[in-house]
């Protein structure tokens, strides 16, 4: 099989492909490599204080609204409680988006990870 | 001797400016973002009027804040980010000069007004949603309900979903906002206690140089942030998993 013909194509083939590869990631459509920056300290100290803000904030916008929203319709304790637990599900998924280093701060997760028993994932959040 | 940490923070016109019972007085806060404006365009175009082929030192600096912005997008959005540099690039500008700026003394930091930052954020929010809905159209609310999800679930997940895409507008202006505003709170507490010490007050002094350095290296880093979340939100806007 190993005919120098077939030596020469497939090394004209690598070599093509090498090329390739050269100009796409020249041009800028490499693959999209996204997340947070690998290594550096900067990245890293920045992921933490982004951790610690994003679940502040969701449970408390959360308790914000619930409040406000109890206040309006006179519906104590209830969109407090409501509040809390959608502001509390959704800070543990962002939370949980941003280690598991998934591009998505946002929208559905990473297809290799969706599968059908995810939504059951964040229920408990919900009801406590 | 008592010094007030927050008077630091106060809007006071300087300029007052009233049209129809509305306050829009020039205040300090409009004078440093006029200040930044300037200051980041002609450190921009001095830096680069020479357009040496070998960079000197300005140049070279100009040119590190360019590609590290061009980097920051092509990593984070890939190819289809490159038309939205300008804005990135001035967003990232407005805050790291506020928040440099707003560390020499006498200053006003605008950073550290909610109300700054969350208009910042809200342009940004605003805009992805605008971005999302031109790119796919009605099939941008896809990001609110994941592919593989029974219909069921539903019910629990776009509630939480779209509580999180509008949350993310209020992370990124109190993360911001916060971090300025705790920093210039605690140099000033510190800075109070060098003349109530009167000799001893060298030891805070001290330690008010190191907590200046850490403050200018956190101006950087929640610049960093602040931009690079935006370019990630962006990302997800125009590539619907």
């Amino acid at each position: 099989m190993a005919t120098p013909h077939d030596d020469d194509t497939s090394r004209k083939l690598a070599d093509l492909s090498s090329r390739v590869r050269k100009a796409r990631l020249e041009s800028g459509l490499g693959p999209d490599k996204i997340g947070p920056a690998s290594g550096g300290i900067h990245s890293l100290m920045g992921m933490g204080l982004r951790i610690a803000t994003e679940l502040v904030v969701s449970v408390g916008l959360g308790g914000v609204l619930g409040w406000a929203a109890d206040n309006h319709w006179d519906s104590a304790p209830w969109g407090l409680v409501v509040g809390l637990g959608v502001g509390f599900a959704s800070g543990v998924m962002t939370v949980y988006r941003v280690v598991k280093g998934a591009e998505a701060v946002m929208g559905p997760l990473p297809k290799e990870r969706t599968s059908a028993g995810k939504p059951e994932e964040i229920d408990p959040p919900e009801n406590g | 001797m008592s010094i007030n940490v927050l008077e630091q923070f106060k809007i006071q016109p300087i300029i007052p400016i009233h049209v129809g019972g509305v306050d829009i007085s020039f205040s300090n806060s409009a004078l440093y973002m006029v200040a930044t404006v300037v200051v980041s365009t002609v450190f921009l175009s001095a830096a680069m009027s020479k357009r040496a082929l070998i960079p000197g030192r300005m140049q070279s600096l100009a040119e590190m804040v360019y590609e590290f912005i061009a980097g920051m997008l092509k990593e984070n959005v890939g190819d289809a980010g490159r038309k939205y540099f300008p804005l990135i690039f001035s967003l990232f500008m407005f805050v790291l000069c506020g928040n440099v700026l707003g560390q020499t003394p006498y200053s006003f930091t605008y950073t550290s007004h909610i109300i700054v930052t969350a208009a910042l954020a809200l342009g940004v929010i605003t805009m992805v949603t605008i971005v999302g809905f031109a790119t796919h159209g009605i099939g941008f609310l896809h990001t609110f309900l994941p592919g593989g999800a029974p219909p069921l679930a539903a019910i629990i997940i776009v509630p939480i979903e779209v509580f999180s895409y509008f949350a993310r507008a209020f992370s990124l202006s109190v993360r911001l906002a916060a971090n300025m505003l705790v920093g210039h709170i605690m140099l000033a507490v510190v800075a109070s206690f060098i003349s109530a010490l009167g000799f001893l007050g060298i030891i805070p002094f001290a330690g008010i140089v190191g907590l200046g350095v850490l403050e200018l290296g956190i101006s950087c880093l929640q610049a960093y942030i602040f931009t690079v979340l935006s370019c990630i939100y962006l990302h997800d806007a125009l590539h619907l998993h």
